[in-house]
C-alpha cells in the first residue's frame, strides 16, 4: 500500500495534467473562433427527413447527414460557437476547483471544508452544465437548421441527451460528500495531542 | 456533546518539569511527541489527549494523570 501513497510528486504530475487539459481546451476553441471571425461555411451535423433515404435502398432512417451552410451570418456563426465556448469555459472552471483541491492534498490537507464545496460546485458544474451545453447545442442546431429544406421536406428538430453528465455529478455528489465527513473528522483532531 | 469553550482542564506540566528539572524539548523527545504539540497541551490550548500520550507522559515524569490535567472550578456568575 506504501508504494501507492500520494505524494507531492504525484500532485505536481496531476496538476500539470490538469493544466494541459485546460490549455487543450481553450487552444482548440482558437480555430472555431477564428473561423466564425471570417464568416466560413458552417457544417452542422443534421438528421435528415424521411424522403432523403432513397426509395428501395437499403439504407434505414434516421439518416444522418452534414449540412452545409454558405456564408453564414455573423449571428449564425456565432450561435454556432456558442455550445464550445460553454464546454470549454466549463471545462476550466472545472479544472480551476480540481487545481485547488490536488494542491490543498499535496499540501498534506485533503480535509479542509473548501475542498467538500468545492467538489459540490464540480458535482453541479459537471451535472447542470454538462446538460446545459446539451440543451445549447440542441437549440443552436436545431436555431441554425429551421430554414433548411432537403428535397423539399424540413429537417426534423432532434434533442438528444446524454445522462452521462447526470451520473458523473452524482458520482461527485458522492465524493463531495466523502469529503464532508473527511472535514469533520479533521476538525474532531484538530487540537488532539 | 458539550461545547468545546466549555472546558476547563489545567494542564501542570510546567510545574512537573520544574520539580523535575526538565524542559519541554527534553519531555518532547522522551515521549515522542513533538515540541509543539507538547506547548499547545502546556499552554491548555490542546482539545483532546490521547491515552498513549498521557501515558508517556505519565512514564517519563513518573506521575498519575491527575497530576497532569486537572478541572480547574467553573468561574461564577458566567
Amino acid at each position: 500500500m506504501r508504494a501507492l501513497r500520494w505524494g507531492r510528486a504525484d500532485s505536481i504530475g496531476l496538476e500539470a495534467v490538469l493544466w494541459v487539459a485546460a490549455a487543450l481546451g481553450v487552444l482548440g476553441l482558437v480555430p472555431r473562433v477564428r473561423a466564425a471571425l471570417q464568416q466560413d461555411r458552417l457544417e452542422v451535423t443534421a438528421e435528415l427527413p424521411e424522403s432523403a433515404v432513397p426509395a428501395g435502398s437499403s439504407v434505414e432512417a434516421p439518416l444522418t447527414g452534414t449540412v452545409v451552410i454558405e456564408d453564414p451570418t455573423g449571428q449564425q456563426a456565432a450561435l454556432a460557437l456558442l455550445p464550445d465556448v460553454l464546454a470549454v469555459l466549463l471545462v476550466v472552471a472545472a479544472v480551476g476547483l480540481l487545481l485547488r483541491v490536488v494542491r490543498s492534498v499535496g499540501a498534506g490537507d485533503p480535509f479542509p471544508p473548501e475542498n467538500a464545496r468545492r467538489l459540490t460546485g464540480l458535482a453541479l458544474l459537471v451535472g447542470v452544465g454538462g446538460v446545459a451545453v446539451q440543451v445549447v447545442a440542441g437549440v443552436v442546431r436545431n436555431e441554425l437548421l429551421v430554414d433548411v429544406t432537403v428535397l423539399g421536406e424540413r429537417v426534423p428538430v432532434v434533442f438528444e441527451l446524454s445522462l452521462w453528465p447526470l451520473l458523473a455529478m452524482l458520482l461527485l455528489a458522492f465524493l463531495a460528500q466523502v469529503f464532508v465527513r473527511g472535514a469533520a473528522l479533521s476538525a474532531d483532531v484538530d487540537g488532539l495531542v | 456533546m458539550p461545547s468545546e469553550q466549555a472546558h476547563r482542564v489545567v494542564c501542570h506540566l510546567d510545574e512537573l518539569l520544574l520539580a523535575r528539572g526538565m524542559t519541554l524539548t527534553e519531555l518532547a523527545g522522551l515521549v515522542g511527541v513533538s515540541v509543539v504539540n507538547l506547548s499547545v497541551l502546556k499552554n491548555d490550548r490542546a482539545r483532546a489527549v490521547r491515552y498513549s500520550t498521557l501515558t508517556a507522559i505519565c512514564d517519563v515524569l513518573g506521575c498519575q494523570p491527575g497530576d497532569v490535567l486537572s478541572v480547574a472550578p467553573p468561574v461564577v456568575g458566567r
